[in-house]
């Protein structure tokens, strides 16, 4: 067989030789890839099974093969050697050590950098062939010394017999029998039946634009049956597509180990979720944020085995990668058991870097403070290390997988430990969208991206629509949202009026999701839900950061395909952005020339009490069954803690708040670590006023004050002083 | 050399032939423009997603909202391998014929393009001035203007 070939080589020309070359190596890197995990799993002689064994024994088995007929004689050698091991453990003849594991591991690594450097065959392989002998040597069992194994150093001497070569070859024929089912295919030939698929999807939504108004015809019954064939067509061709994640994960522990190494730490890795299948796109687009995240976390991360001793930590590290799916997305855990992330350093280098002011960064919980890590040039380490610290690379993350249409999310418990989640959607290349329009051309929001839709008349749009520190929110459920119109971000020069909308006798707005927060999209109109073949961007457009692909519509037209994170990075568009900055002076907060938001609530029927907005945290609604009562005073479970509560008319001289309420509003007011509640029974209204024309009271001894709001009076209550969260400042007044 | 002529606003302005792919209309683009860029929307051309530009605005010029155009002049860049759309759409008022100019004819033709912001090669044609532009560098010099507008490294 193998002289066959040989002879048909021969007779080949150089492209047809350099093919077989170039096969031969991408074959090799598979099985390398394959073999990387499962070698690292043979660490625990308990935990491989027998077929990971046999998986390990084909892969070098075939890379010996391929090596042999095309004389790449090292490769075939060490190859050899490794399988010959492999045959021993499989078959008992060796006792399977822990220790193999790094025996393998090195051969791995010789072979990888002779096929890195095919070229080179003077690569000495003698240091991982003395490596695999020993094991031969230290054969114990009486039956083991009958079966030797020959394994050829490197000058090519026979060293010992080799053992059930027929078995072998028996196991292997059988083995490639099954193989038989599955056929090696170009990607680019994939990615031209993709794109013709595509084209028949954007086929038959225009077909189905046309007969749309007529039923139960011939064509019309004729067209279900083609909608039929084209989603099963479309289906079958994305699942060609799907790759586990195991291509992903299996070259974590190599990437693992070079970098723990280099940096002189030892580290665990666990893996969970590779059987999960994706999107190749999505696959490849993982690789580089997967990457930046290990190097990130072996070296910010992990601690080295000393400081993780001094700790009460196990020397070796630990970092865990699951993934799980849910619904069309797929979330990628990676935890780490390191230093954790501290967020007075992450505040620190905010600060320095003038990012956002001390008060800012007060308004922000620790889960948006970590946010900050991922913006380009963010790095908390003063020493540029060789593997990170340079602040390149956290931001891939953020940019890759928005690309893709997911995003990430980062949790930290100083001295715990990191987790970093990472969502993607299954694929990209035809995905169900939302189409909007928006000063007559048609728009796509993938479905991933879209928390919920919302409409509302014009006169609902004045009380619910506000303007704060030059954004547009809206009240949703005692939450602001920022909002935006989409024509401002397509069309600027077409939006001269942000406000135009609020003409419109119906007013729509997509809340989308961006990373932790959510805001909205003000359209002029919803159209509704259809697959959409996702196309390139067009070059000229693929630094606007506004879309994520293209699409063309059942009737002819294209529309861009809105990337909702990139439309928030530009705009701005966050809640802890709209927080109106608050100005220091000696400590305390003075006025400054814009405008202050006010929130204003009902102290009971007639009576207005006002509070500045950047004083509130949170504004919750509660069921009055669930205060609990300790003596005279009431708590709420909040956040995993207990809050206490006053009504407002405990705190200052105003009517008595109906005790008997089903439920309440919760002012939540957040000093430090220490929540704080003050019960109200409903919330009035949130203005923005001239910040001179409001007294200011945080800082001074003064509880409330007489203010007068767009014509109406209210009680301004210090808040802080009133709840006792600023009982240190005295005799100051305004 | 083979040329089409295009009138944008007042300005006649001469495209190599080669260049032309085919002409279409206003109404098949879905608009979005950057400020400060020529860029004006995208257009289907058979099933191929086109960038459009505002020929005007590439010149320098102010330029004027999309629908006031008439024609959209499909081009497709040959040399210029920073170019990676394979075919660019440029609004432009009308389309006028074809025609060819000789070597003799070219009264002007910059070689440093640094002091000449636009590349062109000034020629007469029945008594008239006529101005070829070279498409190809303009927009590399816009695509370099875009990319340097987001700060593309």
């Amino acid at each position: 067989m193998g002289n066959k070939k040989r002879e048909i080589l021969i007779g080949m020309d150089l492209s047809q030789e350099e093919e077989i070359f170039s096969e031969y190596l991408t074959e090799c890197k598979e099985h390398l890839e394959e073999m990387e995990l499962l070698v690292d799993k043979l660490k625990d002689p308990t935990a491989v099974t027998s077929e990971e064994i046999n998986t390990v024994l084909r892969g070098f088995h075939s890379i010996k093969g391929g090596a042999g007929f095309l004389g790449l004689s090292k490769i075939r050698d060490l190859s050899h050697s490794l399988e010959s091991l492999m045959v021993g453990i499989r078959d008992g003849k060796i006792k399977h050590q822990a220790e193999m594991s790094s025996t393998l591991i090195k051969g791995l690594d010789k072979i990888r950098k002779l096929i890195q450097d095919i070229k080179n065959q003077d690569i000495d392989i003698s240091i991982e062939v003395a490596d695999i002998e020993k094991w031969f040597d230290s054969l114990h069992s009486e039956e083991t010394e009958k079966t030797k194994v020959r394994v050829v150093n490197k000058e090519n001497k026979t060293v010992k017999s080799e053992p059930q070569e027929t078995k072998l070859e028996e196991k292997v024929i059988k083995s490639e029998s099954l193989t038989d089912e599955t056929i090696r295919i170009k990607l680019s030939l994939v990615d031209t039946i993709m794109n013709l698929v595509g084209e028949l999807v954007l086929t038959r939504n225009r077909l189905m634009d046309v007969f749309s108004e007529t039923k139960f015809t011939k064509e019309n019954l004729l067209l279900k049956e083609f909608d039929f064939l084209v989603t099963n067509l479309h289906h079958s061709i994305l699942k060609s597509r799907m790759q586990p994640l195991s291509n992903l994960f299996r070259k974590i522990p190599g990437i693992v180990r070079e970098i723990s190494g280099a940096l002189g730490k030892e580290v665990e890795v666990q893996i969970a979720g590779e059987g999960i299948e994706l999107d190749k796109v999505v696959l490849e687009g993982l690789s580089d944020p997967m990457t930046h995240i290990l190097r990130n976390t072996l070296d910010h991360g992990i601690e080295t085995a000393e400081e993780r001793i001094k700790l009460g930590k196990s020397e070796k590290g630990k970092i865990t990668i699951s993934a799980v799916q849910k619904e069309d997305m797929i979330q990628i855990e990676v935890t780490d058991d390191g230093r954790g992330l501290s967020v007075e350093k992450i505040k620190k280098k905010i600060i320095e870097k003038n990012i956002r002011s001390e008060s800012e960064l007060d308004s922000l919980g620790e889960n948006q403070i970590f946010n900050f890590i991922l913006l380009p040039g963010f790095s908390t380490k003063d020493e540029v290390s060789a593997v990170s610290g340079r602040g390149v690379g956290m931001d891939v993350i953020q940019k890759n997988l928005s690309n893709l249409g997911g995003g990430v999310r980062i949790t930290s418990k100083e001295g715990e430990g990191t987790r970093i989640t990472m969502e993607v959607p299954l694929t990209v290349a035809i995905i169900p969208a939302l189409t909007v329009s928006c000063k007559g051309a048609r728009y796509a929001i993938p479905h991933t991206a879209i928390n919920e839709v919302i409409l509302f008349k014009e006169d609902e749009a004045i009380q619910k629509i506000d303007e704060l520190a030059g954004f547009l929110v809206l009240k949703l459920r005692d939450q602001l949202i920022p909002i935006i119109p989409l024509v401002s971000v397509i069309l600027p020069e077409k939006s001269k009026d942000p406000i135009s909308f609020l003409r419109q006798p119906e007013i729509s707005i997509v809340i989308v999701k961006s990373g932790q927060s959510e805001y909205g999209l003000i359209v002029d109109e919803i159209q509704r839900s259809q697959e959409v073949v996702v196309k390139q961007i067009p070059n000229f457009f693929k630094h606007s950061d506004y879309f994520s692909g293209v699409t063309i519509f059942e009737n002819g037209m294209p529309g861009m395909i809105l990337d909702v994170n990139g439309i928030a990075t530009r705009q701005g568009l966050s809640m802890e952005r709209i927080s109106p900055p608050v100005k220091k002076q000696d400590g305390i907060e003075i006025a400054s020339n814009k405008e202050v938001m006010i929130l204003i609530f009902k102290g009971c029927e007639s009576e207005l009490i006002a509070v500045r907005l950047s004083k509130v945290h949170r504004i919750e609604k509660i069921e009055a069954k669930k205060l609990q009562s300790i003596g005279k005073r009431k708590f709420l479970q909040y956040k995993e803690s207990k809050v206490e509560v006053v009504f407002l008319d405990d705190l200052i001289a105003i009517s008595p708040i109906n005790r008997q309420a089903q439920s309440y509003y919760m002012i939540v007011i957040k000093k430090g670590a220490i929540y704080k509640g003050v019960l109200t029974e409903k919330l009035e209204d949130l203005q923005q006023v001239e910040a001179d024309s409001i007294p200011v009271l945080q800082g001074t001894t003064q509880k409330t004050d007489q203010v007068f709001i767009k014509g109406k009076m209210a009680t301004l209550i210090n808040i802080e002083r009133l709840l006792g969260f600023d009982e240190s400042v005295q005799g100051i007044s305004t | 050399m083979k040329y089409i002529k295009v009138q944008t606003q007042n300005e006649i302005i001469c495209l190599k032939l080669e260049n032309v792919v085919e002409v279409g209309h206003i109404k098949d683009i879905t608009e979005y423009s950057e400020e400060n860029t020529s860029l004006r929307g995208v257009a289907n051309l058979r099933n191929q997603i086109v960038p459009i530009l505002e020929l005007i605005t590439l010149l320098k010029k102010k330029g004027k909202p999309y629908l006031s155009y008439g024609k959209i002049v499909f081009i497709r860049p040959l040399k210029h391998r920073d170019i990676l759309d394979p075919l660019i759409g440029l609004l432009v008022d009308k389309v006028g014929q074809l025609d060819v100019v000789e070597e003799s004819e070219i009264i002007f033709a910059p070689r440093n393009r640094q002091s000449h912001p636009m590349p062109m090669v000034l020629f007469k044609k029945q008594e008239k001035v006529m101005s070829l532009i070279n498409i190809e560098d303009i927009l590399v010099t816009e695509m370099k203007k875009i990319e340097r507008k987001y700060n593309v490294k």
